[in-house]
């Protein structure tokens, strides 16, 4: 599980707004989850424990925490071999923003990790607004598209559970969008819309080529990257019993998506704010 | 003859995704092969009926003819050719189908460099055996 649950869960629970995360988002990349943190989140001390310690660097964390014998050699080598996901490498960019500190880390990793339904599935629900028949199917979807943001582009992203209405302005600037078809036993339009700015940038680290312009082979790599998140969501549903087909992904210019079930759902990321579109059929 | 473990494969490479085709191509010429390109299926078969490559690495999902389609053309016009199937469509389903009808491999999207190495591994040794 690639997703930046924590920071879901924290714009979920209004306890950060969409613009409060960007910047932080953008501090993911370069930040390196220290020990102590990665002690907190595993249990192995508490906040209070934390607080008799050297936290200001993972070496001489893990020497005064030995010689207190807070932790053991053991405990010590497991935390160098954890491999940090983003929810910890956020919670760095919070603790060193001086967003939160370690006690109101304890409080915030406990209750994220109780939430029931998860913060992906919760966020989907609160933007689907009671509209969608089925927002399992999208919110399993979208745990599998931000997984791929952060696995494929090193792009981790909060979707913004506020339902997204489409500014009347929206299309004033070009806006990209790519969509691909799902059907069979389970049936869905995936895609996306976003302004020049974000889709080359999307594409761009995608492709890893270099972009200025959205030109063929920026709109086919982001066709390739929803081809293959679909591709992966429908091996994702044939272990459902539930077999389906790939159409060919599409691309349009300033179209306002309609289909059937549509579900618009703003995401926010490092490089800016796009948007994603679910829905039953063709919206394009 | 040059000896099959040196001498450059010819691989026609089928995939409507120019990005795909490109970071390929660059993969198999550094495994020293020869690339031809196709945008589709319909593509594939007519290069494969003029170029005679020694292997062709396959999509599934493309405009005109798929691959499933090219696959069942190419298998019954050229039955040594061997062929890689490269897709996301990669079901169970997908995977089974493909390797029944001849496929001799099938690599999921996004693939490894790995991958590809051991895909054209297969191939040459089925091109040494065939020209034995």
């Amino acid at each position: 599980m690639n997703s930046n649950y924590l920071a879901q869960y924290l714009v979920n629970e209004g306890k950060l707004t969409p613009a409060e995360i960007k910047p932080l988002l953008a501090d993911i990349a370069d930040k390196d989850p220290q020990l102590p943190l990665m002690a907190l989140k595993l249990r192995m001390l508490d906040a209070d424990a934390l607080k008799g310690l050297d936290t200001a660097s993972s070496g001489d964390f893990g020497k005064d925490a030995l010689q207190k014998g807070l932790l053991s050699h053991d405990q010590l080598q497991k935390l160098h071999r954890q491999m940090p996901g983003e929810t910890l490498r956020f919670a760095q960019a919070l603790l060193d923003g001086g967003r939160m500190d370690f006690g109101e880390l304890q409080s915030e990793f406990a209750a994220y990790e109780k939430a029931s339904p998860d913060p992906v599935y919760s966020a989907v629900e609160k933007a689907a607004a009671g509209q969608i028949d089925d927002p399992e199917l999208y919110a399993d979807y979208m745990t599998l598209f931000m997984d791929s943001l952060v696995g494929f582009l090193h792009t981790p992203v909060v979707i913004d559970p506020e339902p997204f209405v489409i500014p009347n302005d929206y299309f004033s600037d070009n806006v990209y969008e790519v969509s691909q078809r799902i059907e069979g036993d389970a049936n869905l339009v995936s895609g996306m819309m976003a302004k020049e700015k974000e889709f080359i940038s999307l594409a761009a680290r995608y492709s890893q080529e270099e972009m200025n312009e959205v030109d063929d082979l920026a709109v086919d790599s982001m066709e390739e990257f929803f081809n293959v998140v679909n591709g992966l969501y429908c091996i994702q549903l044939a272990g459902k019993n539930k077999e389906t087909e790939l159409g060919l992904p599409r691309w349009n210019k300033n179209i306002a998506p309609r289909g059937d079930q549509q579900l618009l759902l703003k995401i926010h990321a490092d490089l800016g704010s796009f948007a994603v579109v679910l829905a039953a059929d063709e919206f394009m | 003859m040059e000896n099959t473990e040196n001498r450059k494969l010819k691989i026609l490479i089928s995939d409507d995704s120019k990005l795909l085709r490109k970071k390929l191509r660059a993969e198999l010429e550094e495994l020293n092969c020869e690339v031809i390109e196709a945008e589709n299926g319909k593509e594939a078969i007519m290069l494969d009926l003029q170029e005679h490559p020694d292997g062709v690495i396959l999509d599934i999902v493309m405009p005109e003819v798929g691959g499933i389609e090219a696959l069942q053309v190419i298998r019954e016009v050229s039955p040594e050719i061997p062929v890689v199937m490269l897709s996301s469509a990669g079901t169970p389903q997908k995977l089974m189908q493909t390797l029944k009808m001849g496929a001799i491999d099938f690599i999921q999207k996004p693939y490894t460099g790995d991958q590809i190495k051991k895909a054209i591994e297969q191939i040459r040794k089925r091109v040494a055996r065939d020209e034995q």
